[in-house]
């Protein structure tokens, strides 16, 4: 298990690192110059060469590396480019809001995908499951931002009842609910969409197995079979893909942040990039890459909980 | 917990969550209008500001919040273009064009409690040739400034100068205190009627009025500037009644939809803006005058103007908008004549070209090329679009190192003719050796003078075909029918905040 562990961390740590020199060094060659951005047409060579210098882009590229990460492991992500601030505070605000925004839709799409996703196993010869099945496989097909203006058109222009965008912090609880409600259900759709059909088939899989047929001969009835040994093991498939959505949302939220205009990392990332914001581009994709990594790391982990074939091997 | 216990759990959990919400949701829920309206306003825009700091930073997002409302100089704009007194409340100019003699209000203060002064216009006027990183050039004529009593301030110029009381009514004509500018990127001081006392980056900004404004106290206390990344998003904000009112909107064939809606008003002002189809005249096949000037019979204007942006916006012949001084109508120089166009590229013996055609990722470029593209296609002109990422790729490839054949580009900048053409080293690259002597014997004459003057330097341009403006872009504001007072023409980066009103 301790080994198992270990090898995990040295991994991971490994990924961070290679991760921070592709991205610092892709963004040095990314064309477009950042002085003339934030200076726009009307500078002159002078204050474009003075802007550089004041901002530490004459140094060496190895030499400007070192200092960014040296700032990192002191969870400082300087000072941006463009807007003056300091980066990291910045990083906090947008990542609690899509996390927020992330763990909520994940929450609704598994409360809902697990009991249909079994249920669509269960019945899948009859009429209700093939039902299921169907509106979930609807589900996968339609984009998350579709989702997120019907809702709007509905909800917010036609009915009226909650606002069409817009964030308010948890610490107001009545307005926040507002805010995200339309958000978290048009990324929660699709996702509960994607793992209701996950669950079907890990359900469906698992069935088959000889242990559950074991445990029905030793007369249990085919549920309580399933309940009592059967969703302890489709559990692993359907874990490594809610970690790999989880992972994908942090990204993909960025459609719904645009929607709703939700001021999250996603909607930072765009922004930094379209402004040549280089050192916030950078945080940003360290801090994705960081909590990609995180969730595989915890997903291994909960596997290693989950069977214990796992943590005997290791 | 067993698993399913756990689901169930979750299941209740946010099934109680979104009851929750429906109450909350119901119990505060308000319709956008037919309502009495306190004295709030919220703004759609696109474009977020940086900063605040429009000294360092280019980009016309931050006068738009600041410029008047927060920020103020002697003289302003009015809707018609005419320069008003703001903080000066008079002025005369010497014989020779040089001296000019303001005399400021009493009685303004900043937002810091200082009260401001002559010392005041001589630290901001003097400051921009050390401490501004833009727009320089514009303060490069002045020589001094004079302090004569704490309420008069006289400007002394190099040279006389038509064209810089003008450009005192843009940024560079903005009054600081001294002790006010410790953080201007973030917490700007001026003597305008509203502070900034908000900033939610990437949502919004928020102004209140200030209760110790030296001119009328504006009726809407409290404005909320939200910024929209999508434009859809922002028109749904709209027809939610989460904003009153949208300005600069960027979605022309929405606007049937909100024209028909009795609850909005549709407002179409002008602006400064012109669509211009840049063409580079220092690499071929655009440096030959005839190819220009082909290009200029083989696009039918009306027609892009009704394809890309629905018809919406104002035909002109050359860089000069309707609302300045010297504008003459020249529309009818270039009429679409494709035949026209074919014999021109024969007597420059370029048939069967290929261009390469730089776009940038903005809406209105790419509605505008897609046209272009096809109407050149029908003259033998085959143009490939290269699509470059606005602002930063744009700017580098097409603005600094003048790596293309024809770009299309909104120049936003007010009174920009002499800007676009009177420098070879822009990108443009524009022989100016023409109307170089013109401009400068215009500047420094009589206000008659530099109007003829510049007459002349925009038929010559126009002629030339230096550029092809397109149109002249509209400044749409889609507003609650029941505000009034909006500031619909953009005639400068500012979007003037005190006139409005809740009818």
């Amino acid at each position: 298990m301790a080994v198992r562990l270990l090898k995990l961390l040295g991994s991971f740590i490994a990924t961070v690192l290679v991760s921070t020199v592709v991205v610092f060094l892709l963004l040095r060659v990314l064309p477009g110059d950042p002085a003339t951005v934030a200076l726009g047409i009307e500078a002159t060579p002078d204050q474009l060469a003075a802007w550089r210098e004041q901002h530490g882009m004459n140094t060496p590229l190895v030499v400007q590396y070192f200092e960014w990460l040296g700032g990192l492991l002191r969870g400082d992500f300087g000072v941006s480019y463009v807007t003056g601030q300091n980066i990291s505070p910045v990083i906090t605000d947008r990542l609690q809001v899509t996390l927020i925004l992330v763990g909520l839709a994940m929450v609704i799409a598994i409360a809902v995908a697990v009991p249909l996703g079994t249920i669509a196993a269960i019945r899948h010869q009859r009429l209700s499951g093939a039902v299921i099945s169907a509106v979930s496989q609807f589900g996968v097909a339609v984009p998350s931002f579709l989702v997120g203006m019907l809702l709007i058109v509905f909800f917010a222009i036609e009915l009226d009842w909650l606002p069409s965008g817009g964030w308010v912090p948890p610490s107001e609880p009545a307005e926040f609910l507002q805010h995200v409600t339309l958000p978290v259900i048009a990324l929660g759709t699709v996702q509960a969409s994607i793992l209701t059909r996950y669950v079907r088939s890990a359900v469906l899989e698992i069935q088959r197995e000889d242990f559950l047929r074991t445990a029905r001969s030793k007369g249990l009835t085919a549920n309580l079979a399933l309940v009592r040994h059967g969703l302890r093991n489709a559990g692993i498939p359907v874990l490594t893909v809610v970690g790999l959505q989880m992972a994908g949302l942090l990204v993909g939220a960025v459609v719904v942040e645009r929607v709703f205009t939700i001021p999250g990392l996603g909607s930072y990332l765009v922004d930094s990039v379209g402004n040549r914001d280089l050192l916030a581009v950078q945080a940003v994709v360290v801090v994705l890459v960081i909590a990609i990594v995180l969730i595989n790391f915890l997903v291994d982990l909960a596997f290693t909980l989950l069977d214990p074939r796992l943590r005997r091997a290791a | 917990m067993s698993p399913t216990t756990r689901t169930l759990a979750a299941t209740a959990a946010v099934g109680g969550l979104l009851a929750l919400t429906a109450c909350t949701a119901g119990a505060t829920a308000s319709s956008p209008s037919g309502e009495a309206h306190d004295a709030s306003v919220t703004i759609g825009l696109t474009g977020e500001p940086v900063n605040f700091d429009l000294t360092t930073t280019a980009g016309s997002a931050i006068p738009q919040v600041l410029m008047n409302n927060v920020y103020e100089g002697l003289v302003a704009l009015d809707q018609d273009g005419e320069l008003q007194p703001k903080l000066a409340e008079s002025w005369t100019v010497s014989d020779d064009g040089t001296t000019y003699d303001f005399v400021l209000q009493e009685g303004v203060t900043f937002a810091n409690g200082e009260e401001f002064t002559a010392d005041d216009v001589k630290f901001s006027l003097e400051r921009i040739a050390t401490d501004w990183a833009i727009n320089q050039p514009k303060m490069a004529l002045l020589d001094h400034v004079e302090v004569v009593s704490p309420t008069e301030a006289r400007v002394v110029l190099q040279k006389p100068s038509n064209i810089w009381l003008y450009d005192m009514a843009g940024t560079v004509g903005l009054m600081f205190d001294a002790s006010g500018i410790g953080d201007l990127a973030n917490t700007p001081v001026g003597t305008g009627p509203y502070t900034v006392t908000e900033r939610v980056t990437g949502d919004h900004i928020s102004l209140a009025a200030r209760e110790d404004y030296w001119g009328e106290e504006p009726a809407i206390t409290d404005v909320e500037l939200r910024y929209f990344a999508d434009v859809v998003a922002s028109t749904n904000a709209l027809r939610a009644g989460d904003v009153d009112m949208l300005y600069n909107m960027q979605a022309p064939d929405l606007i049937p939809q909100f024209e028909a809606d009795d609850e909005l008003q549709v407002i179409q002002g002008s602006s400064n803006g012109e669509i211009l189809l840049s063409m580079n005249n220092k690499v071929a096949p655009f440096d030959d005058v005839r190819v220009r000037q082909a290009i200029a019979y083989a696009l039918d204007r009306q027609a892009i103007m009704d394809a890309a942006w629905a018809g919406y916006g104002e035909s002109i012949g050359a860089m000069v908008p309707p609302t300045d001084p010297y504008y003459e109508d020249l529309n009818d120089l270039y009429p679409y004549d494709p035949e026209k166009a074919e014999e021109l590229l024969a007597e420059a013996g370029v048939e069967n070209l290929s261009i390469t055609f730089d776009v940038p990722t903005r809406p209105y470029a790419t509605a505008v090329s897609e046209v272009v593209v096809s109407q050149l296609a029908e003259v033998g002109i085959t143009a490939t679009i290269a699509s470059d990422e606005f602002p930063a790729v744009w700017l580098d490839k097409v603005f600094t190192k003048h790596d293309y054949q024809m770009s299309v580009i909104l120049a936003v900048e007010a009174r920009d003719l002499l800007t676009t053409f009177n420098n070879p080293g822009y990108y443009i690259g524009y022989d100016n050796s023409e109307i170089a002597p013109i401009v400068a014997a215009a500047d420094a004459g009589s206000e008659e003078e530099w109007v003829e003057g510049m007459k002349e330097v925009a038929e010559i341009t126009a002629t030339d075909v230096a550029s092809l403006p397109l149109f002249l872009f509209p400044n749409i504001v889609v507003a609650d029918a029941q505000l009034g007072g909006i500031a619909g023409n953009a005639v400068t980066e500012s979007l003037v905040l005190s006139g409005l009103h809740w009818n």
